[in-house]
């Protein structure tokens, strides 16, 4: 599904150049499941958004289902992400002003989903993550562990084929950590692919593979399954 | 989508409530200030429009030139607009209008009932067949066929009659040069289109007096007192007929011209630009001068371009709070071009509820509103659909203007960066937000440097010394032959009170227009070298009544009949000399009489009968105490009571003329009457200004507001390091101020040069100077320092412990 080649990322300042990502390859396939660990700076978050298509490499080759995106513009990124791929993020990131049910119809408003549908597949989704009973209320009404999934069924609302999920648990202590973990799991059975940046062991052995990276490099592959 | 941007518009402007609330208060203002200035303008450009076939009514104006003088005027020669018809086939009608000259009022008789009228006009009996009046009583056709007949405005019309039908029933009219009954012969409703013809009364032309003058005068050169209008057939070309009139004139007029050494040239213009063209001389009616109404128009898109400067600056200055949503929307897939109609769609309906604020205030104020600009603007406006499409068309335009930038600006913030919780879009907007809020506070130096010239103008001419006293000056106007007789008896009891300094008698007071002139040459002279004056007809009272001073030779006394006396600038402009002048004749010839002969008593130094517009013109009293027509008496009064001395004053009146009532006006008022229009400026720039200033002040508190906001944490250093109260004032304070003050370098050339072009109106003027512009200056800089000053000296008492906490 995901196949990426000698991929290079540089942060330019006006006098230094910082490499985060220095010629790497990585391969993941349909369905699987990866975990992507290593120390601050190694270039995790900027790997997964390449892989998000929120940012675009300097060279190298990303091809996400037998496609070339690496050169895509903005537009074409946008339109591949909202059809293909889901987001979870630390910091939630659901936004305020919106209720829950809101936060999770909004990437089918942008797919250009009808009004019906919409309410039918935001209903099965919170259905799903046991969040229905709160459909009205705000982020700020909610628990973390209740944000966070909330934030996994805005990023599962649109059935995307691949979910990136950047520390899902960070903010969250033990017990609402596992049961966002076990949802992702539960994904995954059901056939979406994830790709998981984590600093916590705990968390990386949901996974089938895990991915350390240093410097802009991999240096291991574990494989878990 | 439209109702989801809408739902998260409504929920981010109650969460941002400051925001929110100086953005539609500067808004409304706006739309406010906006939408009254275009009903005014829009009103002054519908005169003249309703009428059928309008655009082929034309007025034919006349351009004279005489001696040392030249006049553009309105109006032209009587036997003009009839021959026009009989000569050109493409002239379809003809109708002339002659307001009642010398008439300052007519006193209408019905029944028991008595009532004065001003607007009451001659025309032919052909008048409505080039006008359209919408007739409630009557027909038009044949109104004014009768000799004797008159069609009534429906505002009068219910003032005699009271809403019953008056067509058939007869009035009585006593005027000036005597009285006549009519019969009414149709009432027209005019509430239905404004036009500069604003009558009351029409009377038919045929019929005696005045109608019978204008049908039988002759006159092609002079007598050019009738507006002469022609309704061309359709498809007939205004500029192909104007290109015959020079041969037509000459056809009828050559001797005439030639006599009065006058040339003359017919001009046609359309009916419908009368009312906003300016350059005229003798109107019938105020027009709007129509830079006047382009200044406004200007100032109305200034008023609301600094309100969407408000909203821009805020919406990017505060756009940190808006920058996360921003992200998520982007990442859960929202494409820019999708987030720019959100934003959009925010401030159009940020836009909308300005316009849905201004609207009942608009109703509210509108009274105080027609009062300063002197206009009678009705909420009828608010049936008509235009008004609605015209709001419509602002919400949308200033929704956009407002919009347009911040959207660009925040859908640009790149999702990564936002997420980690960096706010800076990849769009620079400090430098811009600093240029907008130049730009405001140009505006505003600029308007305040408008306030303060015209002010200083205004004072001027209250004070200037116009060469005659205009203090403690009564009038009192006679406008009946009646009781024109009594007036003498009226001025010889006056001068028996010990408060009363001098009563003069005369056909006109000073400031009233002037409408008598005749050319007058020096002996060895003709009508062709002579020289252009007006005159005035007096007693021998009128130069010490008016404290006119005579440079040589005398007053007039008792018994001067057969002599005058000239100012400077006429004996300048006949090249006497002022010592030697005394004695001289000089001679005027009409045509077909014999040349008159006055001989110059005394030469009067320049005084301003006319507005400090004009330089002073040449002018000459002529010593007549018996003529009929001296309709003022001009007292002049030494006294600090003014009560009972108005008093005394009505008991004489009603003594001598006790069928009419008792009214005087004060001389220095009349004066002033002549700058109505430039009071009327200052007062609708006073206002809107106002305006103006109070919206870049709301926006000026909202920016410092939030940069004292974002500059918490700094200014809690700041203070644990030791800063005192005031530097972090000066600190937080310096910023703006040096904006304001590099917007007064920038305005004050503007501002100066806009100003000089505006006092080129006056012939008598106050120098622009250096201070005018130092106090808008000071004033501006007071008011950014009292807009952001609260703001800083909130964030600088503050507990820095508390700010630091935060963080």
């Amino acid at each position: 599904m995901i196949n990426i080649t000698n991929l290079e990322k540089y942060y330019r300042t006006e006098e230094v150049e910082t490499v985060a990502l220095n010629k790497l390859s990585i391969t993941v396939k349909e369905g699987e499941f990866v975990a992507i660990m290593g120390p601050s700076g190694c270039g995790k978050s900027t790997l997964l958004n390449i892989l998000g298509l929120l940012d675009d490499p300097d060279n190298g080759s990303y091809l996400f289902n037998g496609t070339e995106v690496a050169k895509y513009n903005e537009r074409k990124r946008a339109d591949l992400r909202k059809r293909n791929i889901g987001f979870v993020f630390q910091s939630f990131n659901l936004i305020d002003e919106l209720t829950v049910f809101e936060n999770v119809e909004l990437p089918l408003i942008y797919t250009g989903i009808k009004g019906p549908e919409r309410k039918k597949r935001v209903e099965d989704v919170l259905d799903k993550m046991q969040i229905m009973h709160r459909r009205n209320h705000f982020p700020q009404q909610l628990s973390g562990g209740q944000q966070q999934r909330v934030a996994v069924a805005r990023a599962v609302v649109n059935n995307p084929k691949l979910i990136l999920a950047d520390e899902p648990t960070g903010n969250l202590d033990s017990s609402n950590g596992n049961e966002v973990m076990q949802l992702l799991t539960d994904l995954n059975e059901q056939g979406t692919t994830i790709i998981m940046v984590t600093h916590s062991e705990h968390d990386a052995k949901y996974s089938h593979r895990i991915i350390r990276m240093l410097d802009g490099q991999t240096v291991t592959e574990n494989i878990l399954v | 989508m439209i109702y989801n941007n809408l739902k998260i518009a409504f929920r981010s402007l109650l969460k941002n409530r400051m925001f929110s609330l100086i953005n539609i208060a500067g808004l409304a203002i706006g739309t406010l200030s906006c939408l009254y200035i275009l009903l005014y303008v829009h009103e002054q450009y519908s005169y003249d429009k309703h009428h059928l076939q309008g655009e082929n009514i034309y007025r034919i104006t006349t351009a004279l030139t005489l001696p040392g003088d030249k006049h553009i005027n309105a109006s032209s020669s009587p036997p003009i607009a009839p021959a026009l018809k009989n000569d050109f086939a493409e002239v379809e009608q003809f109708t002339r209008v002659i307001p009642s000259l010398g008439v300052s009022q007519y006193i209408i008789h019905y029944n028991e009932k008595s009532l004065t009228e001003k607007s009451v006009f001659f025309v032919d009996s052909t008048f409505f067949d080039v006008f359209n009046y919408h007739f409630i009583y009557g027909k038009a056709d044949r109104a004014l066929s009768e000799p004797y007949s008159l069609v009534l405005s429906k505002t009068l019309a219910d003032k005699i009659f009271e809403n019953e039908d008056p067509v058939g029933k007869h009035i009585e009219l006593v005027y000036s040069y005597g009285k006549d009954n009519y019969t009414v012969q149709g009432v027209f409703d005019n509430s239905l289109g404004k036009s500069h013809i604003n009558a009351n009364i029409f009377i038919t032309m045929n019929g005696g007096g005045m109608g019978n003058y204008a049908r039988n005068n002759d006159s092609w050169a002079g007598n050019n007192f009738a507006y002469s209008y022609i309704k061309l057939k359709p498809g007939s070309k205004d500029s192909e007929l104007e290109s015959k009139l020079p041969a037509f004139l000459n056809k009828y007029g050559q001797e005439q011209l030639k006599a009065l050494g006058m040339q003359k040239q017919l001009h046609l213009q359309s009916v419908s630009s009368i009312h906003t063209t300016r350059g005229f001389e003798v109107e019938m009616d105020k027009i709007a001068n129509p830079i006047f109404l382009n200044i406004l128009l200007l100032i109305a898109a200034l008023i609301m371009l600094i309100a969407c400067i408000n909203f821009m600056n805020l919406s990017t200055a505060s756009s940190s709070v808006r920058a996360k949503e921003v992200g998520v929307r982007k990442v859960v897939g929202a494409d820019r071009f999708q987030l720019i109609k959100q934003f959009l769609t925010e401030s159009m309906l940020l836009s909308f509820l300005g316009v849905m604020v201004a609207l009942p205030v608009l109703w509210l104020t509108l009274p105080y509103l027609n009062q300063i600009s002197n206009s009678d603007i009705s909420l009828t406006f608010i049936s008509d659909f235009r008004l609605w499409l015209i709001l419509a068309a602002l919400i949308i335009f200033t929704g956009f203007i407002a919009g347009i930038y911040p959207a660009f600006y925040l859908s640009a913030f790149k999702s990564i960066s936002v997420l980690k919780g960096n706010f800076t879009s990849h769009i620079s907007t400090g430098g811009i937000r600093k240029i907008l809020v130049v730009f405001q506070f140009v505006l505003s130096v600029i308007l305040i440097s408008g306030i303060i010239v015209i002010y200083s103008q205004l004072n001027y001419i209250k004070k200037k010394d116009i060469g005659f006293d205009t203090n403690q000056k009564l009038i009192f106007t006679f406008h009946t032959d009646d009781t024109r007789k009594k007036s003498k008896a009226f001025a010889d009891d006056l001068r028996q009170q010990p408060e009363i300094i001098a009563v003069s008698r005369a056909n006109n007071y000073l400031s009233q227009p002037i409408l008598n002139d005749w050319t007058f040459y020096t002996p060895g002279g003709d009508m062709t070298t002579g020289q252009i004056a007006q005159f005035m007809i007096t007693d021998q009272f009128f130069v010490q009544a008016n404290g006119i001073k005579i440079l040589s030779g005398r007053d007039f006394r008792l018994n001067d009949s057969g002599r005058v006396l000239i100012n400077e600038t006429m004996a300048h402009k006949m090249r006497l000399d002022p010592e030697k002048a005394i004695g001289t004749n000089i001679y005027s010839k009409q045509i077909n009489q014999e040349p008159e002969s006055f001989e110059i008593a005394g030469i009067m130094k320049d005084f301003n009968f006319n507005s400090l517009h004009q330089n002073v013109k040449p002018i000459l009293l002529r010593f007549n105490d018996n003529d009929p027509y001296l309709s003022n008496v001009i007292v002049s009064v030494n006294s600090a009571d003014y009560k009972s001395l108005l008093k005394k004053v009505e008991g004489i009146w009603k003594k001598n003329v006790p069928e009419a009532p008792f009214e005087y006006s004060f001389l220095d008022d009349e004066v002033q009457k002549q700058y109505e229009s430039e009071v009327t400026l200052s007062n609708i720039i006073n206002v809107f200004t106002a305006i103006a200033i109070f919206i870049s002040c709301l926006g000026l508190f909202g920016l410092a507001t939030f940069s004292t906001e974002k500059r918490r944490k700094e200014i809690g250093i700041r203070k644990v390091l030791g800063a005192s109260v005031s530097g972090i004032i000066s600190l937080l304070s310096s910023d703006f101020i040096k904006l304001v003050a590099l917007a007064f370098i920038i305005a004050t050339p503007i501002a100066w040069w806009l100003m000089d072009k505006w006092l080129q109106a006056f012939a008598f003027r106050v120098p622009v100077s250096w201070w005018m512009f130092a106090i808008a200056g000071l004033i501006a800089i007071l008011i950014a320092v009292l807009s952001v000053g609260s703001q800083a000296i909130k964030a600088a008492i503050s507990n820095p412990i508390k700010s630091l906490r935060t963080e």
